[in-house]
């Protein structure tokens, strides 16, 4: 039994020093592995599309993409008015009723709402923000909030970007979306 | 079972742990399969990629609406078959992209940046990422390209600075970037240690991509450090991913050539890539390879090959410096080679480029005008093994034979990277 233990010894110690023979790297100081631990950062946000795209000007991006949705109301609801003014400069109130100041103070905070118990829509005529359907065109949307005045009729050529659908056809069941292009 | 018997085994087992043959590292049927392949994965996916986009902009209402997409479809065809018509037709849309966005968009500049960097047109690269700098949109993604270029500026400082900006050791691009400089500095240790956790980055986010890159990068790397059988290893894992990858098939048959001495199975590794691959330096990597194996008449048929392929007048300044090296191998257009080191210098006063002018002015019986360059801008600025022989050629026609002496063990270290021909040179300095 001693005898046993002795050899299963020698053969352990055979074994490491195999392995450290064909070790290169055991001078190595740096750790192994990428660092993975502390908490993660907020890299990139983007909730109504293109809001962040449109009305954050470049040099703000970056700061913009790491700021909680919390604290974006306060931080950029200015800019985004004067972002507002210089894209439409007649801007009064729009077909919501909601002039520059109430406008982009609800844009600012880039947050995509969504009713629990009702419509689900960006906007279908009656119901606003009340979620996002994959088929409602966000954009024409957004265009017409913006440049179609308080009756919606407003600056006609630029109310829409005239895509009305998706290129495939979305699916009936999960996950929704249409297969990719291949 | 008999304890001596057991122990013998082990130490067996060390003796033959580590007991490769010396030089063999390859193995045909490792890659073999590589070779043979019935088409390019590559380039069939880019060609569907364009008919896509282009299909989509004849709907489109605006022309220019995806650009962008066309090029990138563009550059993966120049990727996939080294045609520098590719790289051209991506530039021409990436203009386009740029005009048709006022040259305002940051994305739009650094996409055009990155076409002139594949290009070499370093200074019109810096030029639109200081623009887009100045946007301030995405800013670290900009920082990153500010570096390359400024290191192939040869603005060492500037590079230096901006690596300091997006400092972050579990970020790839931040690891590769730092082994580059590490490399640069001839800390090749460091720069490896940095290379592969930039792969372990890679592996754990699991993207094809910067995993491919890692491996092919990394096993150059091993190559300079005289670790062939890694370096050999991961070519091989760089073809698992992308069984196309022509750079990492040059690394085996560099392996098969430089190490192991075998031209002929080089060759052929090379005629396999080169079938769908196009970039004008293969011709001068079988030329080399020829030359080695004593056919003087197959090796001018590939300089042949190659002078034909750069007189493309597309390729800009992208072959200057191998037009440069081979003018002074074979002794001639030395004014030629001369004139064109000197725009290089222009371009980037790099000590690699002042390198090429010391070379090309030795090799043109200037002997002082080439010490000059060596002592002020070579020797202690650059620890490549190309420009190192150079200045030893230089130092030993200049009598400082104490200096040769001294730079002598690190060449007959690179001799592997050198290839044969230089290493035979070197052992004769």
């Amino acid at each position: 039994m001693k005898f046993n233990n002795i050899k299963i010894a020698a053969i352990a110690v055979l074994i490491s020093l195999t392995a450290y023979n064909c070790s290169n790297d055991d001078d190595s100081k740096e750790p192994s592995g990428p660092d993975f631990s502390g908490n993660y950062i907020q890299e990139d946000q983007m909730a109504r599309p293109a809001i962040n795209t449109v009305f954050v000007s470049m040099g703000q991006k970056d700061a913009f993409n790491v700021t909680v949705p919390s604290n974006q109301g306060a931080a950029y609801q200015s800019s985004f008015e004067s972002r507002l003014l210089a894209l439409n400069p007649g801007y009064t109130t729009n077909a919501l009723g909601m002039d520059a100041a109430t406008f982009t103070g609800a844009l600012a905070t880039d947050v995509l709402t969504v009713s629990l118990d009702g419509t689900t829509t960006f906007f279908d005529g009656t119901n606003v923000l009340t979620g996002r359907a994959l088929a409602d065109d966000v954009i024409d949307v957004e265009l017409l909030l913006i440049f179609g005045g308080p009756m919606g009729t407003d600056n006609g050529p630029v109310t829409s970007d005239h895509v009305d659908a998706n290129d495939k056809p979305f699916l009936s069941s999960f996950p929704y979306l249409a297969a990719p292009h291949m | 079972m008999n304890s001596k018997y057991i122990l013998a085994m082990c130490f067996l087992v060390i003796l033959s742990s580590c007991n490769t043959s010396p030089n063999k590292v390859t193995n045909v049927s490792d890659y073999n399969d590589y070779l043979e392949l019935a088409e390019n994965k590559n380039l069939m996916d880019a060609e569907k990629e364009y008919a896509f986009w282009t299909a989509k902009t004849e709907e489109a209402h605006n022309p220019y609406s995806y650009s962008s997409q066309i090029a990138h479809a563009y550059a993966s065809m120049f990727a996939a078959t080294g045609k520098i018509d590719y790289l051209k037709l991506a530039e021409e849309n990436l203009i386009q992209l740029n005009e048709s966005k006022n040259h305002e968009s940051s994305g739009a500049m650094k996409s055009l940046a990155a076409n002139y960097i594949s290009q070499h047109k370093f200074k019109e690269a810096l030029q639109l990422l200081n623009k887009a700098e100045m946007n301030g949109d995405n800013l670290k993604g900009t920082q990153k390209m500010l570096f390359d270029v400024h290191l192939e500026l040869g603005n060492y400082k500037m590079a230096k600075a901006y690596l300091a900006k997006f400092e972050n050791m579990s970020d790839f691009d931040y690891l590769i970037r730092l082994a580059k400089w590490s490399d640069h500095i001839g800390n090749l240790d460091a720069a490896i240690t940095y290379l592969e956790k930039a792969k372990t980055v890679a592996e754990s986010s699991n993207m094809k991509g910067i995993k491919q890159w890692s491996y092919t990068n990394l096993a150059d790397f091993y190559g300079h450090a005289g670790r062939i059988d890694d370096s050999y290893a991961h070519y091989l894992m760089a073809l698992e991913l992308d069984p196309n990858d022509a750079y990492a098939k040059k690394g085996i048959a560099w392996i098969v050539y430089s190490h192991e001495k075998n031209p002929d199975e080089a060759l052929r590794i090379l005629n396999s890539v080169m079938r769908d691959y196009h970039a004008p330096d293969y011709y001068l990597l079988k030329s080399e390879i020829h030359e080695f194996k004593g056919d003087m008449a197959a090796k001018d048929e590939q300089l042949a090959l190659y002078i034909e392929a750069v007189k493309n007048k597309a390729y800009g300044d992208m072959y200057n410096q191998y037009n440069v090296l081979l003018y002074t191998q074979e002794n001639q257009n030395l004014k030629e080679a001369i004139a064109i080191s000197k725009s290089e210098i222009e371009n980037r006063p790099t000590p690699h480029s002042y390198d090429l002018l010391a070379w090309s002015y030795f090799k043109n019986g200037q002997l002082e005008e080439a010490l000059n360059l060596t002592r002020n801008h070579v020797l202690g600025f650059t620890s490549e093994p190309l420009a190192l022989y150079h200045s030893a050629e230089i130092l030993k026609a200049s009598g400082y034979l104490d200096e040769v002496k001294g730079l002598k063990p690190d060449l007959m270290d690179s001799t592997y990277e050198l290839g044969p021909l230089m290493a035979e040179k070197v052992s004769q300095l």
